[in-house]
């Protein structure tokens, strides 16, 4: 708040400062009003010198609005678009001053100009179809000097300053759109689900040929076993699994097998 | 943080279905447009016809096909208004916002080439006086009425003018140039060399201040300064160099009944003068001849609609155009030093629209010493085209579309032979077994016939063709247009502020089905600042109700004295012709009124009737004969309406209706004494809720707060130290109470705010961090519903609030939330912004329940941390690299499909799309592979069946053994 009151307080004084300046400009109103207020001194009455304070008065109020008018200058800004060649692009880049209060528009060799900015804070951003580009905040001051920061809207108070003139450069081609998924034999292959199915069968298979094949490595593996001796009382695991789930059915299934395939 | 990061940015692609890069085109299509052209230049050696328009474009467009070949549009508003263009040799250069800006564009691929400030003074509706200067190479003088700069490519020189001097006329001779114009009543003329660095002469022009007043019409002309007196019929015309003005008088009996010329155009020794009758123009053209003071009237033309003057090698050709007949234009050419008819240059063509000509564009060229002739034309329904000699149309732009008000989207009929059913079950009473058998027996043959003709037909003629979709085929007769399986193509009724009235086929990229003109069509005025102006477009019937015809309204009000008569027009959406029984030019009401609403209740033939409100507060029905039955099914219960917005915009008023009584009752106001109402947001009519309840991680339910009354009112204002902000309020229309509200200090609009279910979501600025934010709010009634079967206003429930606030990079034009049939899928909302693009952002995303700390409850719901800043990812993009500009509005609408929502934008571009706000979940992917799964059951099935064998003779085998 204080802050603000500070504000309120500067403003006033300088409106005040460009009243006594328009005052001045204004000197014939001025020197007829205090003629007139001079003539009716002995005994002056309410509105005895209306109409020449009125004359007064609008020719002052309207220095100062013109005074005001001329004080806002325009400045422009200036920059350079990177462009990768694109015809859409050429044609459809815009650069836009807080979401579009102004436009501006690329030269042939991608840079660009923006006037008639007053001084204060800008965004600036590079509309373009096929290309992504950074923000950039772009601060002017009163006397027109140009500052350039990355835009950082969550941190406002971080300040990074970027170079000025401006300069954008592409970051790429913006996805619009999702990657369709493509039918490859090696992204089946290497699918966990493939991967899980296609170990064991290894297992199963290949293992069993490699060790018949080589005698060594079948006594190695003999020695192996032997080093652990099976404890005869503790069931394996796949027996159980077996038992638990149709070990019961296996000797009518193997008779009517048997009996089946004797009719044959 | 990170982790939360991480999260988002994996999730996300998750979230919004997106498009493939194969889709693009299959069901969105974008048009584009320039709106009005104001400044027109046809170059027929480029192929090029060149346009700056009304709505701040500035357009190359082909003049073979019409086609744009590069566009550019400047700001919304003042800031980018066109106030004048010239065509010079090697660029185009544009003044823009009121005088302040000068910019050229190169004609072939229309990149900037300079651009810098002009005037500084910001005048409202300023007129740029320029002149192309001879004398100085390159350069153009241009003149805003306070200064004076000549420009060209590299710097401008500038001076002021006298003060309280208003240009009238800017000339400029081989001794420089020429300022005519008044200063305190007395005509002037200001002389400057042609560099403006020397003030050579000023003075009165005598003869001029005697005989005229201020309202002088003087002539566009080049190298003199022509002036007529309308009261005493004489022609000042003064060579610039001299002071005198030359007086040169008329009969005038030979102007005709009418008193009022107007000089258009004056050269040397020829002058051409207009006269307006009865809407009907007349030009009259007169010589001088031998330096005589009389003229001679050498010819008249009679009811021309417009025309435009030519010049080649110094020579100058009249070109204008008249209708011969009905729908025949006619293009003559009249060379304006023999005053004679060129036989040789003439245009006859068949038009439809019969329209009067707003603007004509002449171009001749000259080969051979023979003259080749094109024009454009710019009709009253805002039509656009170029002819060339032979009467040929090189293309027809619909540049009404630029500017759209009012939209809706029509299902078409479910069968077209629904009318058959219809016939066969609508029995009547005299309908005996054998008549009706006969019925059901003709329906069922013609259904055969329309099966093998139709399904079968088509189904056939695709297989041969090889061609998937039926729709691109060919031109769509409009009678044959049925629904399709899933209601995904529907009419686009769109209605502009022009008059022109469209029905747009959703499919095969936007086909203009049907057009109208409604003529002397004035839209009414919402808001004064921004122009924002509407013309009301109903459904009063659905295509449902065979064998009643679907029907629309559109509200107006009718050019005329004041404006004040309001007119209701009548239509079939699905043909754009006058509804049955309506009278041809619509129901005129001689009163202006201020709300337009559709009644609540339909009447017996299925017509929800139009109430209409006139500013004295009585309620007109139309149509009348349908005023009985609302009547009674309003019966004697009150509703409320309410309107708002009264003169200062800052006060609501309710008022109980009762149609049985001639007079409103007011029951409840709202004053915001400080603040006006920027906005206020309802439900959508179509909107569907589906659950009454969210189900929380813990399997319990949190009831919505669904109340039917509420709507949204965004107030703005200044606080005691001129600080903005900005106010929302959740107000009950029944009672006037207001059910919450929220404040946002340092903020202002632009704001734009919709609201859905039990939820509102809006868009601000915030000044104090100078970035634009959204927020949503969230209301439930909480663990328990307070009725279940009923909702009453006058229930005590004091609903929860969730609300949230996030950042968004940039603000909104315009914003929407998608409709599905059922409402079951979740609502997502649609926006537009300056950028171009059209995004669609998830409603997970601004969810205002998102916790800041996550519990297991929550991460159970899906719910997603909050996170300050809504990442607008290309992803969300609707419209891909087909970015669409100044977009006015945006129109949802369900399709039969529950995961599809179709939207439509519309401003200066037009733009289709199909949505799924929860991903197409009932729908097989378009890239579902059919032959892999097809391979892969038969492969299995041949798989099993082999293996059988091969198992049964190793078993075989096996016995052997």
């Amino acid at each position: 708040m204080p802050i603000n009151s500070n504000l309120g307080v500067q403003q006033t004084s300088h409106r005040l400062l460009r009243y006594s300046s328009a005052i001045a400009q204004c000197s014939v109103q001025s020197v007829t009003y205090g003629k007139c207020v001079a003539k009716f001194s002995e005994n002056i009455q309410k509105d005895a010198c209306q109409k020449e304070f009125n004359e007064f008065k609008n020719y002052s109020v309207g220095i100062e609005t013109t005074a005001v008018m001329s004080e806002s200058e325009l400045f422009t800004i200036r920059g350079k678009v990177n462009l990768r060649s694109d015809k859409l692009d050429l044609d459809n880049t815009r650069i836009l001053i807080d979401d579009g209060q102004h436009v501006g528009f690329l030269h042939s060799d991608g840079t660009f100009t923006i006037p008639g900015l007053t001084s204060g804070s800008y965004v600036i951003e590079v509309s373009a179809p096929r290309n992504v580009y950074e923000p950039i905040r772009v601060d002017i001051n009163s006397k027109g000097k140009i500052r350039a920061r990355r835009l950082n809207l969550i941190q406002p108070s971080d300040i990074t300053i970027l170079r000025y003139p401006l300069h954008f450069e592409s970051k790429g081609y913006p996805n619009y759109f999702f990657k369709r998924e493509q039918f490859r034999i090696m992204d089946i292959l290497l699918s966990p689900m493939v991967l899980m199915m296609v170990l064991p069968l290894v297992l199963m298979f290949i293992l069993p040929k490699l060790i018949n094949q080589d005698p060594e490595l079948q006594r190695e593996l003999q020695q192996t076993t032997n080093l652990f001796p099976q404890n005869q009382n503790m069931p394996s695991l796949s027996e159980m699994a077996y038992n638990l789930l149709d070990g019961g059915k296996k000797k009518p299934a193997k008779k009517q097998d048997t009996q089946g395939s004797r009719r044959k | 943080m990170a982790k939360l990061r991480l999260f988002l940015l994996l999730g996300l692609p998750l979230l919004a279905l997106g498009l493939f890069e194969d889709q693009t085109g299959t069901y969105d299509w974008r048009q584009q447009y320039i709106g009005r052209p104001i400044y027109t230049k046809i170059v027929p050696s480029l192929n090029r016809i060149f346009v700056a328009s009304d709505q701040n474009a500035l357009a190359s467009l082909n003049l073979k096909n019409g086609n744009i070949v590069w566009r550019k549009v400047f700001e919304m508003g003042d800031l980018g208004k066109i106030n004048s263009v010239i065509w010079g040799l090697k660029e185009i250069i544009v003044v823009t916002s009121n005088g302040q800006r000068v910019q050229a564009f190169d004609y072939n691929q229309g990149f900037a080439s300079w651009e810098y400030t002009l005037f500084k003074n910001n005048l409202p509706n300023v007129k740029i006086n320029t002149v192309d200067s001879k004398n100085v190479k390159d350069s153009f003088y241009v003149t805003d009425g306070t200064g004076l700069c000549l420009i060209n490519s590299r710097e401008k020189i500038c001076i002021e003018l006298p003060q309280n001097f208003r240009i009238k006329k800017m000339l400029e001779s081989e001794d420089g140039l020429f300022l005519v114009g008044f200063k305190d009543n007395l005509s002037r003329k200001i002389h400057y060399n042609s560099q403006l660095t020397k003030l050579i002469s000023e003075s009165n022009l005598e003869n001029l201040n005697e005989n005229l007043n201020e309202n002088l019409d003087c002539a566009d002309s080049s190298n003199q300064l022509s002036c007529l007196s309308t009261d005493q019929f004489f022609i000042l015309n003064n060579q610039i160099s001299s002071d005198q003005f030359e007086k040169l008088s008329i009969q005038p009996s030979s102007l005709g009944q009418d008193s009022t010329p107007r000089l258009v155009w004056s050269s040397q020794d020829t002058f051409i003068l207009e006269t307006k009758l009865n809407e009907e123009k007349n030009l009259f053209i007169f010589k001088q001849y031998q330096n005589e003071a009389d003229l001679v009237l050498m010819k008249k033309l009679e009811s021309v609609q417009a025309f435009d003057i030519e010049t080649i090698d110094q020579k100058n050709y009249l070109i204008f155009s008249k209708y011969i007949g009905k729908n025949k234009l006619n293009f003559f050419t009249i060379d304006l030093k023999s005053v004679q008819e060129r036989q040789d240059v003439m245009i006859t063509v068949n038009v439809q629209n019969n329209e009067d000509i707003i603007e004509l564009r002449a171009s001749l060229t000259e080969k051979n010493s023979k003259l080749s002739l094109v024009v454009s034309c710019f009709f009253a329904d805002y039509s656009f085209t170029a002819l060339n000699q032979k009467g040929a149309k090189y293309f027809t732009r619909e540049e009404s579309l630029a500017y759209i008000v009012s939209v809706e989207m029509i299902d078409f009929p479910l069968i077209h032979l629904q009318e058959e059913f219809e016939d066969e079950f609508g029995t009547t009473r005299q309908d005996n077994i054998f008549t009706m058998f006969y019925k059901r027996i003709r329906t069922q043959l013609v259904m055969l016939k329309e099966f093998i003709q139709v399904d079968l037909g088509l189904k056939l003629k695709n297989l041969l063709q090889n061609s998937p979709s039926s729709e691109s085929s060919s031109d769509i007769a409009l009678d044959e247009i049925t629904r399709d399986e899933f209601n995904l193509n529907k009419v686009i009724v769109c209605v502009t502020s022009v008059g022109k009235v469209f029905g747009i086929y959703t499919s095969s990229n936007g086909k203009i089905l049907w057009s109208f003109f409604l003529r002397n069509t004035i839209p009414f005025s919402v808001n004064k600042l921004t122009n924002e102006s509407v013309v009301p477009l109903f459904v009063q019937r659905t295509a449902a109700h065979v064998p009643y015809e679907p029907q629309c309204a559109i509200v107006s009000k009718v050019k005329g004295r004041e404006n004040s008569k309001t007119r209701v027009f009548f239509f079939n959406p699905l043909t754009g012709q006058v509804s049955k029984d309506s009278p041809k030019q619509g129901y005129i009401l001689d009163q202006s009124v201020k709300q337009v609403f559709l009644s609540s209740f339909a009447d017996s033939h299925f017509l929800r009737p139009i109430l209409l409100l006139d500013e004295t507060n009585r309620v007109h029905v139309v149509p009348e004969n349908s005023f009985e039955d609302i009547k009674t099914k309003y019966g004697n219960k009150p509703t409320i309406i309410f309107t708002g917005q009264n003169q200062n915009k800052n006060s609501l008023t309710g008022y109980s209706m009762k149609l049985s009584e001639e007079n409103l009752l007011e029951i409840w106001r709202l004053n915001f004494e400080d603040e006006k109402i920027i906005s206020i947001a309802s439900k959508l009519p179509n909107d569907r809720i589906h659950s009454h309840g969210k189900v929380l991680g813990d399997r319990s339910v949190l009831y919505k707060y669904l109340n039917p009354n509420m709507i949204g009112v965004v107030t703005s204002g200044e606080d005691s130290q001129q600080v903005p902000f900005i106010n929302l309020y959740l107000v009950d229309t029944v009672t006037g109470s207001i059910v919450n509200s929220f404040n946002h200090k340092r903020c202002r609009g632009p704001l734009r705010i919709v609201h859905s279910e039990n939820w509102f979501f809006y868009s601000y600025y915030n000044m104090k961090f100078r970035r634009h934010e959204v927020a949503s709010v969230e209301l439930f009634e909480g663990a328990t519903q307070f009725n279940s079967t009923h909702f009453s206003s006058f229930d005590d429930i004091k609903p929860l609030v969730f609300s949230k606030s996030f950042i968004v990079q940039r603000g909104f034009d315009s914003m929407q939330v998608t409709l599905t049939e059922k409402g079951i899928s979740t609502k997502d909302i649609i926006v537009a912004s300056q950028y171009g693009v059209i995004l669609e952002i998830p409603w997970i995303l601004i969810d205002p329940r998102r916790p800041i700390k996550m519990t297991e409850v929550e991460r159970e719901e899906n719910l997603l941390p909050y996170m300050p800043e809504i990442p607008l990812n290309y992803e969300f993009t609707l419209n891909y690299y087909n970015y669409v500009y100044n977009v006015r509005g945006i129109t949802t609408a369900a399709s039969g499909l529950e995961s599809t929502s179709l939207v439509f934008t519309y401003g200066l571009d037009i733009f289709f799309t199909r949505v799924f706000p929860s991903k197409t979940f009932d729908m097989i992917r378009e890239d579902f592979d059919y032959f892999f799964i097809s391979t892969l059951m038969i492969g299995l099935a041949l798989g099993t069946l082999l293996s059988k064998k091969l198992a049964s003779s190793s078993n075989l085998k096996k016995a052997w053994k």
